[in-house]
């Protein structure tokens, strides 16, 4: 069978990302202009700023591709592209990229869901065995979706109000860790002990996810000790609150994985990097004697191979975008 | 030669093909919200009815602004990924030059103020003579500021938008001269792609904030 090669494009938020992977599962190269340094002044990503990089950034990523593969756009079988969810003037920027190329090449589009994305960031590790469970957890998701087979998601659960990586930059700023806070929390809490009581959010029998109660928690107990004059220990609250968040993961993953037998549970999404979770899991996993896999810690962040290992399989459902295709900020995962 | 030409710097998509002086096609239509689902369609429709392959053009002309944020990206994203990659050259025109350049003929004036609304009593906006030439640089400006500027003392002043402002000067509708445009743009030079950027002639709130704060 001839080899498939996929082009994936990613700017959703503020990486602008290019990659080439074959066979939906051997990552060729892939190429990641991350804007981290330019939003960290502002305390978070402005949306305005990551488009005006995107759009500086993305013929140059496209091109570095390219050349690290040694190959050219005439070598493509296919462009598969993140249409949303996400930032709408970063989205725009890819896709009007991805569909230029389409245009130019003649070559089919893939539109991709991100969400679907990260969840394929495991094919790029090792093959998905279904049917199968996922955990997506980043700066902007929080979902569990079971799948029974390629591109057949069934959405259990989803936070109702802030995503998991966003409650942990929110609680990183409040006590005092520039942005992104995640990665530190999760070095402080390693340090830490669990001395502060914070409530567990959304402890009931759902699949679904609350963290803006937690984080609100947070600030009343930081506030609460300061006016007390108690200084805040950093790192005995950054464990708290970290084994608060792995506690109820934990939790909701266990109740899937009980009512809906499966051999892998995938962990995908920026956070998917935080050992606290990640630790939680593999105990889960142990106890459930089921698979864990993760993608590379690399691959857990925003980054375009996902994009395109999730593009070859929409390719061989004959799953086709053409050049009215638009970003979009919200959309279901399909 | 064949130039191709496009301009999304506002809620219509202005496009066309320019051979040796002559407009082979040219189309123009508000697209709104649409035009990140309409521009490439139509820009390949366009190439479909006359049968011209991508690879045949020579050159591209992309205005990049100033005007909707979103809007400018659209073009400027199509312009620099097809000249990067076909390895087409390519030149960046200001929309409000597009605009002096497109004043009719049969006005008598001195000097031409294009103007796109930037609300908040602002505009996008400089001061051309009747040859295109640049007497005030372009800027994100107050309209009174501008319309008040000493350049146009005893001058016979139009001005020229698609906007709904008001002005003291006599106004007339921007309908695109492409020919006078693709001309004013024989002495301008070349740009590498990946160098091609939007100009959109404000910063960003957030950065406005964080030069505040630091000043």
């Amino acid at each position: 069978m001839k080899d498939i090669y996929i082009l994936g494009i990613e700017s959703s938020c503020d990486e602008t990302s290019c990659a080439i992977v074959k066979n939906g599962q051997e990552e060729i190269a892939t190429v990641i202009s991350s804007q981290i340094d330019i939003h960290k002044q502002y305390g978070g990503v402005v949306p305005e700023i990551a488009s005006r990089h995107h759009i500086r950034n993305i013929s140059i990523v496209i091109e570095e591709c390219l050349e690290q593969a040694h190959m050219t756009m005439n070598d493509i079988d296919a462009i598969a592209i993140t249409y949303g969810p996400g930032l709408i003037g970063s989205l725009l920027v890819g896709v009007e990229a991805a569909k230029t190329l389409s245009f130019l090449y003649q070559k089919p589009l893939i539109p991709v869901h991100h969400i679907v994305g990260h969840i394929y960031a495991n094919e790029l590790k090792e093959p998905m065995h279904f049917p199968l469970m996922a955990l997506i957890v980043s700066g902007g998701h929080t979902e569990l979706v079971y799948m029974k087979d390629h591109y057949q998601f069934q959405i259990l659960g989803k936070t109702l109000d802030d995503a998991v990586g966003e409650c942990y930059d929110k609680v990183a700023r409040v006590i005092g860790i520039p942005y992104p806070g995640g990665p530190q929390i999760d070095r402080m809490a390693k340090v830490g002990k669990p001395t502060y009581h914070l409530p567990i959010p959304l402890n009931d029998d759902s699949y679904h996810f609350s963290f803006s109660g937690l984080k609100s928690a947070v600030i009343n107990l930081v506030h609460k000790e300061t006016q007390r004059g108690n200084p805040i220990q950093k790192e005995d609250l950054a464990r708290s609150f970290q084994d608060v968040v792995t506690s109820v993961i934990v939790k909701k993953c266990k109740q899937a994985l009980t009512d809906y037998p499966v051999n892998t549970l995938i962990v995908a999404g920026g956070v998917a990097a935080n050992s606290g979770i990640r630790n939680g899991l593999k105990e889960l996993c142990q106890d459930k004697q089921i698979h864990l896999s993760c993608p590379e810690i690399r691959l857990c962040t925003d980054n375009a191979a996902m994009i395109a290992s999730a593009g070859y399989y929409a390719w061989k459902l004959g799953k086709r975008g053409d050049l009215t295709l638009n970003a979009k900020s919200n959309v279901d995962l399909q | 030669m064949k130039i191709f030409y496009l301009d999304t710097s506002s809620s219509y998509l202005s496009t066309g093909i320019v051979e040796n002086d002559h407009i082979i096609d040219q189309v123009f239509i508000k697209l709104d919200k649409d035009l990140s689902s309409f521009t490439l369609p139509k820009i390949d429709e366009m190439f479909r009815k006359n049968n011209i392959q991508p690879n045949e053009i020579d050159q591209i002309i992309v205005v990049n602004g100033p005007g909707s944020f979103t809007g400018i990206r659209i073009g400027v994203t199509i312009a620099k990924i097809y000249a990067c990659f076909l390895e087409k050259q390519i030149k960046t025109v200001s929309s409000l030059e597009a605009m002096a350049r497109s004043v009719p003929e049969d006005q008598d004036y001195d000097y031409v103020l294009p103007m796109i609304d930037a609300r908040r009593g602002y505009v996008y906006g400089a001061i051309y003579d009747k040859d295109g030439k640049e007497l005030k640089k372009e800027s994100y400006i107050q309209k009174e500021a501008l319309e008040h500027d000493s350049l146009l003392e005893n001058k016979k002043v139009i001005v020229i938008t698609n906007d709904s402002i008001d002005t003291k000067y006599p106004q007339v509708p921007y309908d695109l001269n492409l020919l006078r445009v693709v001309e004013g743009s024989y002495d301008k030079p070349f740009i590498s792609p990946h160098a091609i950027d939007a100009n959109y002639l404000k910063k960003t709130e957030a950065e406005e904030k964080c030069q505040n704060s630091t000043n």
